[in-house]
């Protein structure tokens, strides 16, 4: 197959950046996006000239680092893929591609395509753990979990901080991240304890990075990877109403 | 009033202030579209025993009870509107940079027109008030007390009428969207009751609008003179 690329070029997080168009040849219908990506490459370096820079790291859908707007979607056409789980047999032969990377503003472009997620990790500091004493590991069916709940936990846990979320959203809004991450534990009795508090640190952390708001557009749903419900939103919703109304009354974070 | 300010500070406390000052609009809404169904009761024999005139009348019968009505509304409209334009100001910020190329798979337009619609909306709701309730708009279709005449003589007019048709139509807009998000942001999120919400909000919107557009088309129509 051959396919025709206008891809994102920008030398750092100061440069205005700009479309150039490649050439994509001989690419295997079988291959992966990212394969395809490192033909060019290979063939952009034998020319003497600057490789495109993407992230990518497990190349098997686990890790979330292989963010890029796939011709206007987040990680491609296909629901419920990474960027480096899709193949190009879902393309076209002879088809223009456009390849952008993550617009929002807490994710800087460090260079071409590949963004600075930290602002992710920062959240997750501020509320995405449990806190317990460490030791040796507890046995594994001590605290009994209702399978519905432990299944519905394990929806939420499955995101890989992508950022597809915040990407594709018109609001750039990180909501589905930071409620999947918040109903993981919530919803747990591990997390249960410190959930109001939780709640409220990783949505004022969220706040502070610079997201947007969510508006219930659902694109990020449906941007989602890990095929993540919308749900999460409004539990967390319900849950930082909650906290802030414990605050008043007494005086706290709620739990704590 | 501390907790206040750090709750509207966030994101979640907006949105949530939209969501309430919205929904008690839509109350609102949907008595005012009760009233004004009474213009299809006629004309009585004398002003005083007409249907419209009457139910005009029992919301001045305690100017206290109407003046705080009146407050309330004024306050919901004006927290709904500052706060959307903060979250605007907010999201416009969060994307300085909008993609060459972006397939929106989800957004609509109704999702994507809340803003037009409400200002649309805002531009409406002025007129109206100085055209119904302060008859400055059109001075020589208005008389004070005689609800019913004003309204029949003022929609007799087609372009008095369209004005307000159009009106319904933003309002349609933004209802559509805007129920069934305003529960999602307070918390309904089990995705049967979440149908639920999308059926019955949706009805309402509906209903809200039927109910409304029914007036300007019945005049023009000349079901009721
Ligand atoms: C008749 C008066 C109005 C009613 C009944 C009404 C109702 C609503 C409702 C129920 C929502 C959903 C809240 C949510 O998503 O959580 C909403 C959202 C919104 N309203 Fe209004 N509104 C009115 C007037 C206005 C006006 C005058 C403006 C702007 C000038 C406006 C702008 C918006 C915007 C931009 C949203 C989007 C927020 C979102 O999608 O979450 N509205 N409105
Ligand atoms: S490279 Fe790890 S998810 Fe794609």
């Amino acid at each position: 197959m051959r396919f025709t690329l206008k891809v994102w070029r920008q030398n750092g997080p100061g440069d205005s950046g700009r479309f150039v168009e490649y050439a994509a040849e001989d690419i295997s219908s079988d291959s992966s996006f990212l394969e395809m990506l490192d033909r060019v490459n290979e063939s952009l370096e034998a020319e003497g000239e600057e490789p495109i820079v993407f992230d990518h790291d497990c190349r098997e859908g686990i890790c979330g680092a292989c963010s890029m707007m796939i011709d206007g979607y987040a990680h491609g056409p296909e629901r419920g893929t990474t960027a480096c789980q899709l193949h190009m047999r879902h393309f076209k032969d002879g088809q223009t591609i456009t390849l952008e990377p993550w617009r929002v503003r807490p994710f800087p472009v460090v260079r071409d395509l590949m963004v600075d997620r930290s602002a992710f990790d920062r959240i997750i500091e501020s509320g995405g753990y449990v806190s317990v004493n460490t030791g040796s590991a507890p046995e594994a069916n001590l605290i009994p979990i209702p399978k519905d709940i432990a299944d519905d936990a394990f929806d939420s846990a499955t995101c890989i901080g992508c950022g597809a979320c915040a990407a594709s959203c018109p609001n750039g809004s990180a909501m589905l991240f930071v409620s999947a991450k918040v109903h993981h534990l919530n919803s747990l009795p591990q997390g249960e304890p410190e959930s109001l508090k939780r709640t409220a640190e990783m949505v004022m952390r969220m706040d502070e990075e610079g997201f947007g708001n969510c508006t219930n557009h659902g694109e990020c749903e449906v941007a989602c990877p890990k095929e993540i419900s919308m749900r999460n939103i409004s539990r967390m919703n319900r849950d930082f109403v909650r906290s802030s109304l414990l605050a008043r009354v007494f005086g706290s974070n709620g739990n704590s | 009033m501390g907790w206040f300010s750090a709750f509207y500070g966030s994101s979640i406390g907006k949105k949530t202030v939209v969501a309430v000052t919205g929904l008690a609009m839509i109350g609102f809404l949907v008595g005012h579209m009760l009233g004004n169904l009474q213009v299809f009761a006629g004309r009585g024999p004398t002003p005083e025993e007409t249907k419209l005139n009457e139910y005009a009348e029992l919301l001045r019968m305690e100017m206290g009870l109407l003046w705080a009505m009146r407050l309330g509304l004024l306050t919901a409209l004006v927290l709904h509107v500052v706060t959307v334009i903060k979250l605007r100001g907010e999201n416009r910020r969060a994307r300085p940079q909008n993609y060459a190329v972006q397939r929106y798979q989800s957004a609509n337009a109704f999702s994507r027109f809340m803003m037009w619609g409400g200002i649309a909306l805002l531009a409406y709701v002025v007129y109206h008030i100085l055209h119904l309730t302060m008859g400055v708009a059109h001075p020589d279709l208005f008389e004070p007390h005689h609800v019913y005449d004003n309204v029949i003589h003022s929609f007799q007019k087609p372009l008095i009428a369209g004005v307000y048709v159009l009106a319904t139509v933003a309002l349609y807009f933004h209802l559509y969207h805007g129920v069934v998000s305003a529960f999602q942001t307070l918390g309904v999120s089990h995705p049967r009751h979440l149908q639920n919400v999308r059926v019955l909000g949706h009805a309402l919107a509906v209903v809200i609008v039927v109910g409304f557009v029914s007036v300007p088309v019945g005049v023009l129509l000349r079901v009721v003179s």
